[in-house]
């Protein structure tokens, strides 16, 4: 079994850093993290992603284009948030979501979760 | 003839007498119907005095209140039970852009159909039930400004006559469109807040979890989580005083960094750069962590060593950035692979957050990290004098 590849998007360094750590540690491969909406759609463009982990702000901009791009491909992500949800951009409202600061085992399992809900569909 | 003269004389003197009488008679008859006269007269004379007065007194007061209806800052209007405008202040009409007279008997249906829509159940309940109905909140257009949403706090309370009748609807209007909007941005604010609270003690989080790493003993840990918390909340109260608009590089390295004891044996010297919050906080956790090794391993950690910090203005094709040089010299000789903890990490990594690039260069006489900052073009808070320590 291959690692599952997940594209981390977090214009925090530090924290993007600490999720690539968890993530790593838990047995993903990680791309990222991309500190911007532009290095996150390059990598998008380059790579098959199983899943995603969003920033809702990336240094005061919405990632919502790239949560379009990703809805669009079909690749589940994850919304990591220090905002409530009633604060979200609508096209973000729908979305699972995970407030900052974050559990990393509860990180871990949604990841998981999300990364795997496409094997079942396509048989994997 | 004498006596004849004489009885004449005395009958001519009667007359006279009686001719005097009636004169007197008839002349206090006269007097006494001008006396009545005079009386009625007096007493028309008072009352139309009292008259006078209360008009003028009822004028005044009139005034009084249409001086205070016209000039209340607040939108008043009367309406007829058919819902059109009999009365309207100054207040309004300048609300609803539209002048005073061109209200006057139009349906506010017609005038005003945004308003009139969110507000038609509540006028006619008015008319139906006879109770004042207070503090209706109000959004809609006017023709005035399209596309605008207002908002409006209005009290509807029943006119009526002498009878008793309702003969329509007194108005107040407010407009707290402005009200609304503070109220929108304070939400926004603290949504805002909370988010960059969250955002802090996830970065906590990710500083101690990374620290927990890399530490070999729980004393290591304490010392060096302590000492990087620290740091945080010193920039944030640095950041505070500025309301959060960003910092000095000056003050960073001064105040907030370890220079305060090494004074003698550390030189700083650049000009005034203001750098945003976010800028200013990832700077000064960098600068933290070159000041922690240099003190630990480098310069700093030996007797001759010496620090020299510069930094500088550069304009290229690109925009404008801040090119700043910390250089070691005179320590221990320097050992590149000693390094790789998750301080180099911070010092190389973290300043990409903010569009910013570190290079280390382990030269044999001491290190030397190159730091680029991206300066916004709005740099107000910069001189171009020198600032030296």
């Amino acid at each position: 079994m291959s690692y599952k590849r997940i594209l981390l998007v977090e214009d925090e360094f530090l924290v993007g850093l600490n999720i690539q750590s968890t993530l790593t540690n838990a047995g993903f491969e990680v791309f990222g993290p991309a500190l911007n909406a532009q290095a996150a759609l390059k990598l998008i463009a380059e790579n098959d992603f199983d899943a995603a982990v969003l920033d809702v702000n990336l240094g005061g901009q919405s990632s919502d284009g790239i949560a379009s791009k990703l809805a669009a491909l079909d690749i589940p992500f994850l919304l990591l948030t220090g905002y409530d949800r009633e604060n979200l951009p609508t096209e973000l409202a729908n979305a699972p979501l995970m407030e900052k600061p974050f559990d990393e085992n509860e990180l871990v399992e949604m990841i998981i979760r999300l990364s795997t809900q496409n094997d079942k569909r396509s048989g994997n | 003839m004498t006596d004849k003269s004489s009885r004449e004389v005395e009958l001519e003197k009667r007359l006279k007498e009686a001719e005097e009488t009636l004169d007197a008679l008839r002349n206090h008859k006269v007097d006494a119907v001008i006396g009545t006269n005079q009386v009625a007269l007096l007493r028309l004379k008072q009352v139309e005095d009292q008259l006078k007065d209360q008009i003028q007194i009822s004028g005044n007061r009139l005034k009084e209140i249409e001086t205070i209806y016209q000039n209340v800052p607040v939108g008043l209007c009367v309406l007829d039970r058919n819902l059109r405008f009999s009365r309207v202040n100054d207040h309004l009409a300048r609300m609803n852009e539209i002048p005073v007279e061109e209200h006057l008997g139009q349906p506010m249906r017609e005038l005003l159909p945004g308003f009139f829509e969110n507000v038609k159940a509540d006028l006619y309940r008015v008319i139906e039930t006879n109770k004042p109905l207070l503090n209706i909140e109000v959004s809609g257009q006017t023709p005035a400004r399209p596309g605008v949403e207002r908002h409006w706090l209005a009290h509807c309370l029943p006119l009526l006559n002498q009878q008793g009748h309702m003969v329509g609807i007194n108005m107040v209007i407010e407009e707290i469109t402005e009200r609304k909007k503070a109220e929108q941005t304070q939400r926004l604010l603290l949504g805002e807040l909370n988010h960059r609270i969250k955002n802090n003690i996830a970065t906590i989080q990710a500083i101690a979890d990374q620290t927990l790493q890399q530490s070999e003993n729980p004393e290591e840990f304490v010392d060096s989580f302590k000492g990087r918390l620290h740091i945080l909340a010193r920039s944030h109260t640095l950041l505070t005083r500025s309301k959060w608009e960003g910092a000095y590089v000056e003050d960073i390295l001064n105040k907030q960094l370890i220079l305060n004891e090494k004074n003698d044996r550390v030189e700083y010297f650049g000009p005034k750069i203001f750098l945003s919050s976010q800028t200013a906080l990832h700077l000064a956790l960098v600068l933290h962590e070159l000041g922690t090794n240099a003190s630990k391993h480098g310069a700093l950690s030996a007797p001759s060593g010496r620090l020299n910090v510069r930094w500088r203005i550069r304009t290229t094709n690109n925009g404008t950035d801040m090119q700043l040089d910390w250089v070691e010299q005179g320590g221990p000789p320097v050992e590149a692979v000693r390094q790789r903890g998750f301080g180099m990490t911070l010092i190389e990594q973290s300043l990409i957050t903010v569009g910013g690039e570190t290079r280390l260069h382990f030269n044999p006489s001491g290190l030397h990290c190159e730091i680029t900052l991206p300066l916004s073009d709005d740099q107000n808070h910069n001189e171009n004098h020198i600032g030296s320590q």
